[in-house]
């Protein structure tokens, strides 16, 4: 007996076959990049074993990972300040490096991701549209991608080539790609939000930045937030590594005490930075948890 | 006293369609609709899901232009005067959710008060402001809640939020799609019987779309049966207050089994 279709949708002929040749295609691929990739650069595990000198100083890294430093491990000059103070003054300013960093690239990140979502451009205006409303988009979401394409390290190597150790030029340097993440994931943020509160907002006579203002971004601020503070987190982290530039964050002492092998004093100082990040996360969680 | 009379700046709103059609890529969702909707008159929209209650309503509240016909309203006001005299209840309420209940009704003056006024009455909100919001929670019966986020509301207190937005507006009209979908039969009357007295209070025309017809024919002055983007019942309240023409064979022409799927 031959079996019939008793839905009232009806594709009519038989059905495709579910691709999964395209499926098999793609799973082929990925496998095929790790191989290419692994024959190109000559990978070989038998390179991670450490050699004689290696074992070495693996051994001494890690026996001084349970033995941090609470105090200077060799003589220092006169007036210099104790141990403890040093650390926290260099915690202290790496924040700085990255609250500067955050209070440029949070406003500006904010502008262009408004500028860069569909949402936006959704909303009507009392003059009706502009054609050059789709250019403006396209002109930021380039903008966004030529500021996210650098790193914030090779944009530290540019302007300590163009300007020395400026620490407004650090600060700038951690901005221009934060901003651009944060107008990236943030226009995604936007557009995730839903359209009838804006719409609804509208249809009772509001304009169309009245209703960006109460209708969409009140109803993205919690995912807002809670990206904005994970990016400081990551902010912390890049003024921490400018500082094996030469700028007076944690990282400048951390590549001192290595270059002088006290290894105890590196550890105490990377200890310290992971307190400080776990401090920042349990802060953003608080939060999080009171906009949610 | 009804506010919403001839005189007033937006007041005395209704509407004159003639063969007005909308519609969408592929499908009319609306088609040749002829109608007159007297300012302060009562009115229920019903008939079959797809039908274009929502599509009707939309295009009172301007929110759609017609695509053929021409649709006119009474009373001279500019578009930005309607729209800021127009109260919307949309059926998923359309409130922003972060924000507390007392800026969500604020934000329905925004038309009224334009972007710096209305944004500065919303984030910092003057003491008359809080006052004439609890004022418009206390009339649908939520009071308490004015400082609550909105998010965490109740799905019914949510409506009365949104009703309170319309009401704060001051509205001439009354749009609402589908207020009583989600309700048992005791709240539907309560919110039908809280529309209509808001209503009559200011004057001002209200439509609103139900499923449930034997709601419609004993709150509204006048219902239309709406099939397939088309009028096919319109039935005025008589003298002696009954319906008439909302017979059962008029309403099983309404919602009958759509032929031609057997």
């Amino acid at each position: 007996m031959a079996i019939r279709s008793t839905s009232t949708i009806d594709a009519g002929g038989p059905i495709r076959r579910f691709p999964l040749g395209a499926r098999a295609l793609t799973l082929a691929l990925i496998a095929a990049a790790g191989v290419v990739s692994a024959r190109y650069l000559g990978l070989d595990l038998a390179g991670l074993w450490p050699r004689d000198a290696g074992w070495n100083l693996g051994g001494d890294l890690l026996g001084a990972a349970v033995h941090p430093a609470f105090g200077y491990e060799n003589e220092v000059p006169p007036g210099t300040p104790a141990f403890p103070w040093r650390i926290l003054g260099a915690l202290w300013r790496t924040v700085l490096f990255a609250a500067g960093a955050m209070s440029l690239a949070l406003p500006l990140g904010l502008l262009l991701s408004v500028l860069a979502s569909d949402r936006f451009w959704q909303l009507r205006r009392r003059s009706g549209g502009s054609p050059a409303a789709r250019i403006v988009q396209v002109a930021v979401r380039i903008l966004i991608a030529l500021m996210r394409s650098l790193h914030e390290l090779l944009w530290a190597v540019l302007f300590l080539a163009a300007l020395g150790l400026n620490s407004a030029a650090a600060v700038v340097s951690i901005a221009i790609p934060f901003a651009g993440t944060l107008a990236k994931v943030g226009s995604e943020m936007i557009d995730e939000t839903s359209k009838s509160p804006a719409a609804a907002l509208q249809d009772s006579g509001a304009g169309r930045w009245a209703a960006l203002l109460v209708g969409v971004l009140p109803a993205a601020l919690p995912e807002l937030l809670s990206y904005a503070f994970y990016r400081f987190e990551c902010a912390i982290r890049s003024a921490a590594v400018l500082g094996f530039f030469g700028y007076p964050t944690i990282g400048l002492y951390v590549a001192q005490s290595f270059e002088n092998y006290q290894l105890r004093e590196v550890w105490a100082y990377l200890y310290a930075l992971i307190a400080l990040v776990v401090l920042v996360e349990a802060w953003s969680r608080g939060v999080r948890r009171r906009l949610s | 006293m009804t506010i919403c009379s001839r005189k007033s700046p937006a007041g005395g709103i209704g509407f004159e369609l003639e063969e007005v059609t909308v519609a969408f890529p592929g499908k009319a969702a609306l088609e040749d609709v002829s109608l007159t909707l007297e300012p302060g008159s009562t009115v229920a929209l019903i008939g079959p899901s797809g039908a274009g209650k929502t599509t009707l309503l939309r295009l009172l509240a301007g929110a759609l232009e017609p695509t053929g016909g021409a649709l006119r309203d009474m009373g001279g006001v500019t578009r930005a005067q309607r729209a800021a005299a127009t109260g919307f209840i949309h059926q998923d309420h359309a409130l922003v959710p972060v924000l507390r209940v007392l800026q969500n009704v604020l934000a329905g003056r925004l038309g009224r008060y334009g972007a710096l006024r209305g944004l500065r009455s919303v984030y910092f909100p003057s003491r008359a402001d809080v006052e004439a919001v609890h004022a418009a929670l206390l009339r649908v019966g939520i009071g308490e809640l004015l400082y609550r986020r909105t998010d965490r509301l109740s799905g019914g207190e949510q409506q009365r939020v949104a009703i309170a937005r319309a009401l704060f507006q001051e509205p001439c009209l009354l749009l609402c799609d589908e207020p009583v979908a989600s309700l048992d039969p005791a709240r539907s009357r309560d919110v039908i019987q809280l529309l209509i007295d808001l209503a009559e209070e200011r004057g001002a025309t209200l439509v609103t779309s139900v499923h449930d017809e034997r709601l419609a024919g004993r709150y509204f002055d006048r219902v239309i049966g709406l099939r397939e983007g088309r009028i096919v019942l319109d039935s005025s309240r008589s003298e002696s207050g009954q319906h008439e023409a909302l017979t059962p064979a008029a309403l099983e022409d309404l919602y009958g089994i759509v032929r031609g799927d057997s």
